[in-house]
């Protein structure tokens, strides 16, 4: 990219089982008045606000309507992008670098706790031909598992491992919801099966909670103190929606998105580029195909890798040391929190589960039914 | 400031009540056919796409950009879906400018498109925009919410029944010239002022139809557009801006003479977008505009706002005969979303139609030497605004 687009702030609420003593709106105000507050800024400094959200989620038809407000729309520049809220920061990116905007607030969320997540994925299938045979996302990311299993002999214990860390990890992440510091290989193996080979501790929890995200001019950035992530490469694409059109042990549309922003950030060799991805672990299985597509190993390596330690936090490339999807789920807003935790580990700020010497940062969101759109930020500190 | 952008095709599908012969995909690739052959380009040469629908509850299907993808020749590309209510279509627009202002593509499309006839009720659907707790129980719709807005004019500005009926009589007499239009009536103003009433002073005549139905414009960058077409329609002004959710809340500006009625909000963007095209006197320099307005008392609102003439001069402006096809600033000339409106799609049409007047592909009700046109478009309860500026000449 010719000119540059910096993360200054990252705002979070605590991920959590059910908030019932919070609004919507009022979780949506926290994360952004947080971000704001890391960012050292108010929201008269802020240009455009962009949201990711879906309606059915929000419960609610034209939802920013009200959710604009407490993500500090009010009398802004405002729109909604209808997909995982990283997509909302692609589109923030892109209003800073038409030069319409200095700074631009994304924001995400979801209230899990208030809807039935199952039905509302079920009305995603084709109404003819898929939906009547009961299809919701988890089952068709039980698929999608199965078929990479059989194709590259990838077992069940591998995919344990995933979650293993993934909740290790997040024991040590102030916001995180569900948190294991000593889960075993047999208790991922023997929790309840949900839809063969997800198991419970394969899947993540689902949970009520905000992000939000400051972008910032190169030229605004300069007069906002403090550690910046600089946005060096993006690539994003969605892939065909039949699932029997495709493969399903491949990711295609991340390949692609993560070959534009490797190429738009210089990257060629990504295990010896990237020093840290935070991935959408949808379920542990997904994170071993993403790891393939994003080119830490190669195809039908996933197993491999994670037998060997790459992904730990002590490892060659650690995965997920917020905790992932695994730990922490706000539906919406999980890729945006991938986003904002990337950034949170260039800057120096995670607290906890801070690695350390982190120079260029991967974030990677997901958004539609298996795997459908994908997308990929590469961040850096210089 | 950014690249310069440019429209240089659009594509529509007949506005009608049910399109019982298609699909979701299939409505949409009609409207993103029709614009590829208009600029005369591949679908290979479209690098990215974006989608406009409205509330999923009309079509009954979770993110129908998904299902669509491979429709409108989105798949393995990048993609996003945009949803800002009746709005969607222009927030759509101004996402894909961005994506080529930013430096970032050359050649995208945005595809817009709303079913409402899957629906059974769209008010009903409508009413769950509204507060769940102190609201969403007292049947608001959107019909009731203008009706608000057009009785506060009434009793503020002294506007008439008879001053919102020659708007539905003007747009009707427009539509028949439009071959996409989905109603087209031979009507007088005393057949609006004797039609029912929904919800006083709006009658059925007031009202727009429901509709299904698709819109695909393409947008490139400067260097792009002039190798596609000799006549693009560049985009020379734009703005965006959010309004206060509670219609209650819209009161106290100017000191505490203003209020939901007023149109203060769109004041501000449409100054905005004036001052990004060079405008200093709108109704000497545009030369037409397409106004999103579902019922007629919103467009008198509007010209207000859009500085066409003085606060509470609306209705005289209309007297005047000033927004006729042959007057000095047509409004609305392909009939307006009086006559049609496929939710999602219709702010998007805006845009598409004051493109076709600027590069003169109009038809029938195109206006003569076109230099400035003007798209104003609305979503939630006229709660967000846009307004974009074509010009035939580049700013």
């Amino acid at each position: 990219m010719e000119k540059r687009v910096a993360i200054v702030g990252v705002g979070q609420t605590s991920y959590a089982e059910a908030k019932k003593d919070q609004r919507l709106e009022e979780v949506i105000f926290e994360a952004a008045t947080n971000a704001l507050k890391e960012a050292g800024i108010d929201r008269n400094d802020i240009d455009s606000v962009v949201l990711g959200a879906y309606d059915l989620v929000d419960g609610r038809s034209i939802s920013s309507m009200i959710t604009a407000m407490p993500a500090g729309g009010y009398l802004k520049e405002e729109i909604k992008v209808c997909e995982d809220g990283i997509f909302a920061a692609v589109l923030g990116c892109m209003q800073i670098l038409s030069g319409r905007s200095k700074i631009t607030l994304v924001s995400s969320w979801s209230k899990c706790s208030e809807i039935n997540l199952d039905i509302i994925t079920n009305l995603n299938f084709d109404p003819f031909y898929e939906r009547p045979l009961c299809l919701n996302e988890t089952i068709i990311l039980s698929l999608q598992a199965c078929r990479y299993m059989t194709k590259y002999n990838i077992t069940e214990e591998q995919a344990a491992k995933v979650t293993i860390k993934n909740l290790r990890n997040a024991s040590q992440n102030e916001y995180a919801h569900r948190k294991k510091s000593d889960l075993q290989i047999e208790d991922v193996i023997n929790s309840k099966a949900i839809s063969w080979p997800l198991k419970f501790y394969d899947l993540p929890p689902i949970s009520d909670g905000a992000c939000a995200i400051v972008l910032s001019s190169e030229e605004r950035a300069e007069k906002i103190p403090g550690d910046k992530a600089w946005v060096q490469g993006v690539g994003w694409c969605c892939g065909g929606y039949y699932h029997g059109d495709r493969d399903l042990s491949v990711i295609e549309s991340l390949e692609y998105s993560a070959i534009k922003a490797y190429k738009a950030a210089g990257i060629d060799k990504p295990l010896e580029q990237v020093d840290l991805a935070e991935v959408h672990d949808v379920s542990s299985f997904h994170e071993l195909m993403e790891y393939e597509a994003l080119k830490f190993c190669g195809p039908g390596e996933g197993g491999r890798f994670i037998d060997e330690g790459g992904p730990f936090i002590n490892g060659r490339l650690p995965v997920n040391p917020s905790g992932g999807i695994l730990s922490s789920n706000p539906y919406t807003a999980a890729g945006l929190v991938r986003l904002g935790e990337a950034a949170l580990q260039i800057m120096g700020r995670a607290k906890g589960h801070q690695i350390a010497n982190v120079n260029i940062a991967l974030a990677h969101g997901m958004t539609g039914m298996r795997d459908q759109g994908n997308c990929v930020f590469i961040l850096s500190k210089e | 400031m950014g690249r310069r952008v440019a429209i240089v095709g659009v594509g529509q599908t007949k506005y009608v009540s049910k399109r019982k012969d298609v699909n979701t995909p299939e409505l949409a690739n009609e409207a993103v056919v029709g614009a590829l052959q208009d600029a005369g380009l591949k679908i290979s040469e479209i690098e990215s796409t974006i989608f406009a629908s409205a509330p999923e509850a009309f079509e009954g299907i979770n993110c129908p950009d998904k299902w669509c993808v491979g429709g409108i020749g989105a798949a393995n590309k990048p993609f996003m879906r945009i949803n800002t209510g009746g709005m969607t279509g222009g927030s759509g627009f101004i996402a894909a400018f961005d994506h080529i202002s930013s430096g970032m593509f050359d050649v995208v499309m945005v595809v817009a498109i709303q079913r409402v006839g899957e629906s059974p009720d769209a008010q009903r659907i409508l009413n769950t925009i509204f507060d769940p707790i102190y609201e969403k129980d007292i049947a608001l719709n959107i019909i009731s919410v203008c009706a608000l807005q057009a009785t506060r004019h009434m009793a503020k500005y002294g506007t008439t029944e008879e001053q919102m009926a020659k708007i539905v009589v003007r747009c009707h007499k427009n539509a028949q010239k439009n071959p996409y239009s989905h109603l087209k009536l031979n009507i007088t103003v005393e057949d609006v002022l004797r039609s029912k009433y929904l919800c006083w002073p709006i009658k059925l005549l007031d009202a727009c139809p429901r509709s299904d139905g698709a819109c695909a414009v393409i947008l490139a960058s400067e260097e792009k557009a002039k190798k596609i077409t000799p006549a693009p329609a560049w985009v020379n002004g734009l703005a965006s801006i959010t309004e206060s959710y509670y219609v209650g809340d819209r009161l106290g500006w100017r000191g505490g003479d203003d209020d939901f009625t007023d149109g203060n909000s769109l004041r501000i963007v449409s100054k905005k977008a004036y001052q990004m095209a060079g405008i200093i006197n709108p109704l000497e320099e545009v030369d037409v505009a397409e106004i999103y307005a579902p019922f007629s008392n919103l467009e008198i609102m509007d010209i207000e706002a859009l500085g066409f003439c003085e606060r509470g001069k609306g209705g005289e402006f209309i007297d005047k005969g000033i927004p006729e096809i042959d007057g000095k600033l047509p409004i609305n000339p392909s009939g307006g979303v009086l006559t049609s409106n496929p939710i999602g799609a219709t702010a998007l049409i805006r845009i598409a139609e004051a493109a076709l007047q600027v590069m003169g592909k109009a038809g029938e009700h195109q206006i003569a030497d076109v230099k400035t046109a003007l798209a104003r478009t609305a979503g939630g309860t006229n709660q967000f605004h846009n307004v974009v500026i074509l010009g035939r000449n580049a700013k």
